[in-house]
């Protein structure tokens, strides 16, 4: 069955993957600072023994892969253990990620439903004052750096016309203006793709030929031409998904959205290593499940993969 | 069972526009019903702008009609293509008027299965849904005699090989009985043999449902063999018209005389001792003498048992299961001065054959000697000096000059590499000069360059480290007839100043018996026989060389097409590990006329590997 030893493959180089980056994370976070220092700070007359105390507490003072040992024992068993400052990981987690994956796929959704039109539309009418349009407009998208756009919608419709709420999440309306500006980002790059790969796709012979058949305009684009340009699309879709977890740390710091990012940034700042390695653990097991499923989607799309 | 009374398709003064350039400038003629019309002519002549401009599928490619009308005479009445509107038109193609394309690689929609993709067609224009479009599709692909046509139905385009695809298109064109097909150069990228089974099965299908055809190819024997009237074209005009067997027997144009004349003719050299030059218009007289064999004394390159194998891996762990066969204990030797013909098929090696002698694969056994030297021993620095010696000419001049350099820089690069530029400016003036283009051309990017001239180049490229033999893989196979001609007469006058010897890889059997001296044919990566250039064509003993050539269409219009047997598809060279061919030996027929001494088997060998 070739299709299983492919996925069985791909899982076992996921793996790979997800102790490569634990190990460097869990690593590289015991380099930056000292979270028992960090604790004491306030505090008059610490002394040694009581940083040690600390340490000894927080199991700071035990070797490394002790502690990446138990690190990724937690993770394995969903017993997520506590945070040095904060509680209990495992509901702080669930929220963010939730609020996460909720601002990642709306701006997604939102991005797909304006870039396929309009790519298709753009690569139909090749050369017209509308595919002209659609190419400004999306090089404007990609030269808005996305936390300005952000700060400009915020004037904009919270302290000028205040329509929406600034910041935080108080219920739908507050997703709209972060949505909108990962969207608009992700767009920008998505219309180009859309409308490049459509070109390509239109300009093959056996569109000529679906054509020779007496199809119609739509079913030529959007049963022949759509579904091979979709295989593109995928991919880039794919390749996206790092970059717009990327970008959602900084558009969730500017919205002050209680995403994954909020909580990475907050964790760093006080050095609370088992938050910090825990959400950037999550976030990789979730590019490394998305890639995943780019390759299933291909095999779906694709009988070129599929049956080979 | 022509009805020479009305034509099917009338095309009257068209003109067709691109942008600002004309296309095709007041063409008219007629398709006579049930007969075949073929249109014939070289790139850019407008051959296929007006079989878009029949479908009505001119606007999809850009272009327009700016004057004359096309009609339609059918079972559905009288119908204008031109001015027609959209919805008319999709009524029309693929169910009155429907297309054959070129390359059938690429026809097909690659993610959907044959049998939704010729189901299209039916329910579109016959109404046919599920059961009954499944069945009527497995009868089509019967009727194109695709083997196990059922089973087909439900496979994807990658899965079938360039000939059943082109049937399958053959198979969607016919589906809805349509009174004109369009075939555009439909054989033009198979092998001959499956070349000569789709024109079989194309004559077939019209013979079975009364189509009339228009078949545009640039290839005169094909034509012969199909059409029943010929339209010329140069450059978006009709030179010419005609019955077919006027137009070939006794062309009245210039044109259509020289183009006649610049097509190679299989049989044409029958009892010449040597290759000779084309004999194009033009041309002094004394240059289209015989090509003198050269002397066989000592040989500049010897491949002894040479076998070149790829291997296929699969499974979880990457296990190579599976090996290609490309080339198994290949032997030959060529002279100083002497072409080498490679004949064979798609998959028969003689490509790898090429690269393995260019050393740009390593083979699995066997040693290639070049003058006496075993290039394959010596350390990496010493083989660099062999590679000098050994130039290639690619097939395609459009993709084999680095688009982003000058002639001048393509033609240095390889001077610099092996140490031998002195004085660059003259040295570029002498290689452009010795093949036919101007000095002043150096500065030049290649864009700025026909077909033939880029292959002029790529000669010269390969020329610039004045090598002692040229690997030609297919070198004039994409050129247009009267330049490849040219390009042939070129190759030929640059071996008689060098005494350069050529390995001349090519599928076209017409083009081989005229410039070869020695032929080797390759099936399945074995060398089946080899001899002189007369041994070989006049008294060929094995039975594939004979199916090649019985394969090759002729242009003599007076005689009927033979009837092929459809014997499907060349069997492929992979086979599982382990499990390795059995080499045969070679029976010596003639004075250095070798044969497989396993020829009786053939047919049984053959069945044996496909099974």
């Amino acid at each position: 069955m070739p299709i299983l030893s492919f996925i069985l493959k791909r899982v076992i180089q996921a793996g790979f993957v997800l102790v490569a980056v634990t190990l460097f994370v869990s690593f590289a976070i015991r380099l930056t600072g000292d979270p028992a220092v960090m604790m004491l700070r306030e505090s008059a007359n610490v002394t040694p023994e009581d940083l040690a105390r600390i340490r000894e507490g927080l199991g700071l003072n035990r070797p490394f892969l002790v502690q990446y040992g138990d690190f990724i024992g937690g993770l394995l068993t969903g017993e997520l253990g506590n945070s040095f400052f904060r509680g209990a990981i495992a509901p702080l987690i669930s929220g963010a990620l939730g609020a996460t994956l909720l601002l990642a796929l709306t701006s997604l959704a939102v991005s797909l439903l304006i870039s396929v039109p309009l790519g298709i539309y753009a690569a139909t009418h090749r050369g017209s004052f509308g595919d002209q349009l659609v190419r400004v407009l999306s090089l404007a998208g990609l030269s808005f750096p996305n936390f300005w756009l952000g700060i400009m919608l915020v004037l904009i419709f919270s302290v000028t016309l205040r329509w929406l709420p600034p910041s935080g999440f108080i219920g739908p309306q507050s997703l709209i203006m972060p949505a909108v500006t990962i969207g608009v980002i992700l767009t920008s790059t998505n219309l180009r793709i859309v409308r490049t790969t459509m070109l390509d796709v239109l300009s093959s012979q056996f569109i000529m030929v679906a054509r020779a058949k007496g199809l119609s305009q739509t079913a030529v684009i959007y049963k022949h031409a759509l579904r091979n340009s979709s295989i593109a699309l995928v991919t880039y879709l794919g390749l996206q998904f790092g970059s717009l977890m990327g970008g959602l740390v900084v558009v969730e710091l500017v919205f002050n959205w209680p995403g994954m990012g909020t909580l990475a940034i907050e964790a760093i700042a006080q050095r609370d290593y088992p938050i910090l390695q825990t959400v950037i653990s999550i976030l990789a097991v979730l590019i490394v499940a998305v890639n995943l499923l780019v390759d299933l989607t291909y095999m779906l799309l694709d009988p070129r993969i599929r049956l080979e | 069972m022509h009805d020479t009374t009305a034509p099917i398709l009338t095309v009257e003064n068209l003109s067709i526009s691109f942008g600002d350039t004309q296309a095709v400038r007041g063409l008219s003629f007629e398709v006579p019903r049930g007969g075949t019309l073929a249109i014939v002519g070289e790139s850019g002549s407008g051959k296929s702008v007006t079989s878009m401009a029949a479908m009505g599928l001119l606007k999809f490619t850009g272009g327009r009609v700016t004057s004359g009308r096309i009609q339609l005479h059918g079972k559905g009445g009288e119908t204008e293509i031109t001015g027609a509107s959209e919805a008319d038109l999709r009524r029309i193609r693929g169910n009155r008027i429907s297309m054959i394309f070129q390359e059938p690689m690429t026809s097909l929609d690659p993610v959907f299965t044959i049998g939704s993709q010729i189901g299209e067609a039916l329910k579109l224009h016959r109404g046919l849904r599920g059961r009954a479009a499944r069945d009527e599709a497995a009868r089509l692909l019967e009727l194109v005699r695709l083997p196990n046509a059922r089973a087909q139905l439900d496979r994807y385009p990658h899965q079938l090989s360039g000939g059943m695809r082109q049937r399958v298109m053959i198979a969607m064109a016919v589906s809805c009985r349509p009174d004109l097909l369009i075939a555009d150069e439909p054989t033009t990228a198979l092998d001959v043999t499956i070349q000569a089974q789709i024109l079989q099965i194309i004559r077939d299908m019209q013979s079975e449902f009364g189509t009339s055809v228009i078949f545009i190819s640039h290839d005169m024997g094909v034509v012969s063999e199909m059409a029943d009237e010929i339209v010329v074209m140069r450059h978006g005009e009709m030179v010419e018209t005609g019955r077919a067997e006027e137009v070939i027997l006794r062309p009245k144009a210039d044109y259509t005389r020289a183009l006649m004349a610049a097509v190679p003719k299989i049989g044409a050299m029958q009892g010449q001792e040597s290759p000779r030059k084309f004999d194009l218009p033009g041309q002094a007289a004394e240059e289209t003498g015989a090509h003198p064999n050269p002397e066989r004394t000592e040989p500049l390159v010897r491949f002894d048992k040479v076998t070149t194998r790829y291997d296929l891996t699969s499974g979880f762990f990457g296990r190579i299961s599976h090996r290609v066969h490309a080339a198994e204990e290949v032997s030959f030797e060529i002279h100083p001065g002497e072409t080498l013909a490679l004949v064979g098929e798609s998959g028969s090696g003689k490509s790898t054959v090429g690269k393995t002698l260019q050393q740009l694969v390593t083979p699995v056994s066997g040693r290639i000697l070049y003058r006496g030297t075993d290039i394959l021993s010596l350390d990496p620095a010493e083989r660099q000096r062999f590679k000098r010696e050994i130039q290639y000419i690619f097939q395609d001049p459009y993709g084999s000059l680095n688009p982003r350099k000058t002639v001048k820089q393509s033609l240095t690069e390889p001077m610099a590499t092996h140490g031998l530029l002195k004085n660059a400016d003259a040295q570029v003036a002498d290689l452009l000069t010795s093949v036919g283009l101007k000095p002043e051309h150096a500065g030049r990017y290649p864009h700025e360059f026909s077909g033939g001239q880029r292959q002029r180049i790529a000669i010269a490229r390969a020329l610039s480290v004045d090598p002692g033999l040229i690997i030609a893989d297919e070198a004039v196979s994409a050129l247009d007839v009267s330049v490849q001609a040219q390009v042939i007469n070129l190759m030929m006058d640059i071996q008689a100043r060098r005494g350069l010897a050529y390995l001349f890889i090519s599928h076209d059997m017409a083009v081989v018996e005229r410039v070869s001296h020695r032929v080797a044919v390759m099936y399945l990566g074995e060398i089946v026989e080899m001899g002189t250039r007369r041994q070989v064509f006049e008294t060929p003993q094995h039975p594939y060389t004979k199916r090649l050539l019985r394969a090759v269409p002729v242009m003599d219009p007076t005689r009927p097409p033979e009837r092929v047997t459809l014997t499907g598809d060349i069997p492929s060279p992979v086979r599982p590990v382990g499990d390795p061919r059995r080499s045969h030996g070679f029976v010596e027929v003639a004075p250095g006329h070798l044969l497989a001494d396993n020829h009786q088997d053939f047919e049984k060998y053959r069945e044996g590997i496909a099974s």
